[in-house]
């Protein structure tokens, strides 16, 4: 009797940690997903949470540890999701404006003015390790060691793949805005 | 915690970048503004519905059966002696004001402290009290917040460092981020 009062309990404890969970980072890794062009990102960011439920009760370090273990499912199915698509061809229509993985022209990014297609354009001129490391920092709102340890990678190789990536979007942005 | 976006300029030394700033500011806002839809299978794992009703009205019953206790009792022992009406009366608005909501009123000073003691079923009904508290409501949080419980390992005050550090971090288990291996964390 009292075992299951315990059980019933820790279910709830861990429900209620979980929704907190779902609630704060889901967005997060909706836009962490769909920046990168994962075709059905809502779908993947169910399989995500699904994911991350299993491994719930034994995630260590609190919030920061729950945030860092989501981005780290999150980033693997990305790999999982990248290297399925270069083996089928894609079945979406395509639709130039909102397709992020278009390298747009000085002229395009000019005219855009950083719209909302514009940014993840702009993110999408980098490289792929320049690339999700801004937006692991920025969509995904880890720190650096989080970033490192997601993308298995030291704190300093991402200290520097974090300052070329805003250094060459500073050139980008300074030649855009040029042409204007 | 610290804006993402004012760590990741100030660490490069672009702090004073507006455009940079604008950009990834721009990205943060459109890239995260949109609240996926959980699947049903999903649904079925969060706390969807407030639990504060159950309880509230699991708390409200309790009361009622102990107030119509105490009043029973007052009843039959008050032919025979008021100071055992006025003891059982002290402590029945004890009672309700302790268990409902709203903040606590002390009970009126009684200018006729009792004397007898307090018969069995108002004795009784305090053994029974369903543990209040200062805050009737402080368990019974509708909603969730961006607070949740800590876990018993967190540790507040750590910095990034120290995060890093933690031999416990979800890194060492799970091997998802192995990108040359291929694992993912379903596999």
């Amino acid at each position: 009797m009292v075992g299951d009062t315990s059980d019933r309990s820790r279910d709830q404890t861990i429900a209620g940690r979980f929704t907190v969970a779902y609630n704060s980072l889901s967005p997060r890794v909706f836009g962490y997903l769909r920046s990168h062009g994962v075709d059905d990102p809502e779908a993947v960011t169910n399989e995500v949470f699904l994911a991350l439920y299993q491994k719930f009760e034994n995630i260590t370090g609190g919030d920061d540890g729950v945030r860092t273990m989501t981005f780290s499912i999150a980033h693997a199915r990305l790999v999982d999701h990248t290297r399925a698509r270069a083996t089928r061809p894609m079945s979406v229509p395509f639709e130039a404006e909102a397709d992020p993985r278009r390298s747009p022209s000085a002229e395009d990014l000019a005219a855009e003015n950083i719209g909302d297609y514009g940014a993840l354009a702009l993110l999408h001129t980098l490289g792929a390790e320049q690339r999700e490391t801004v937006i692991l920092r920025v969509i995904g709102g880890l720190s650096l060691d989080e970033t490192a340890q997601v993308m298995s990678k030291t704190v300093g190789a991402i200290k520097q793949l974090q300052r070329r990536a805003l250094e060459s979007l500073r050139q980008t942005l300074g030649e855009g805005y040029a042409h204007d | 915690m610290t804006d993402p976006i004012d760590q990741l300029l100030s660490q490069t030394g672009m702090a004073d970048d507006a455009q940079l700033r604008e950009l990834l500011t721009e990205l943060q806002h459109t890239s995260t503004s949109v609240r996926p839809l959980p699947s049903a299978e999903l649904s079925a794992l969060l706390v969807t519905s407030p639990r504060r009703s159950a309880a509230h009205r699991r708390r409200l019953a309790i009361t009622t059966l102990v107030v119509a206790g105490l009043v029973g009792a007052g009843a039959t022992t008050a032919a025979a002696s008021p100071d055992v009406r006025a003891a059982t009366g002290q402590v029945a608005q004890a009672v309700v004001g302790a268990l409902l909501p709203g903040p606590a009123s002390p009970p009126p000073a009684s200018t006729a402290p009792p004397q007898a003691p307090v018969p069995g079923p108002s004795e009784e009904a305090g053994h029974n009290r369903p543990a209040p508290t200062d805050h009737p409501d402080s368990t019974n949080h509708p909603e969730p917040t961006d607070h949740p419980v800590p876990s018993t390992t967190s540790h507040p005050g750590e910095t990034e460092s120290d995060t890093h550090s933690n031999s416990e971090t979800p890194r060492h288990t799970d091997a998802p981020h192995k990108q040359s291996s291929g694992a993912s964390p379903n596999s």
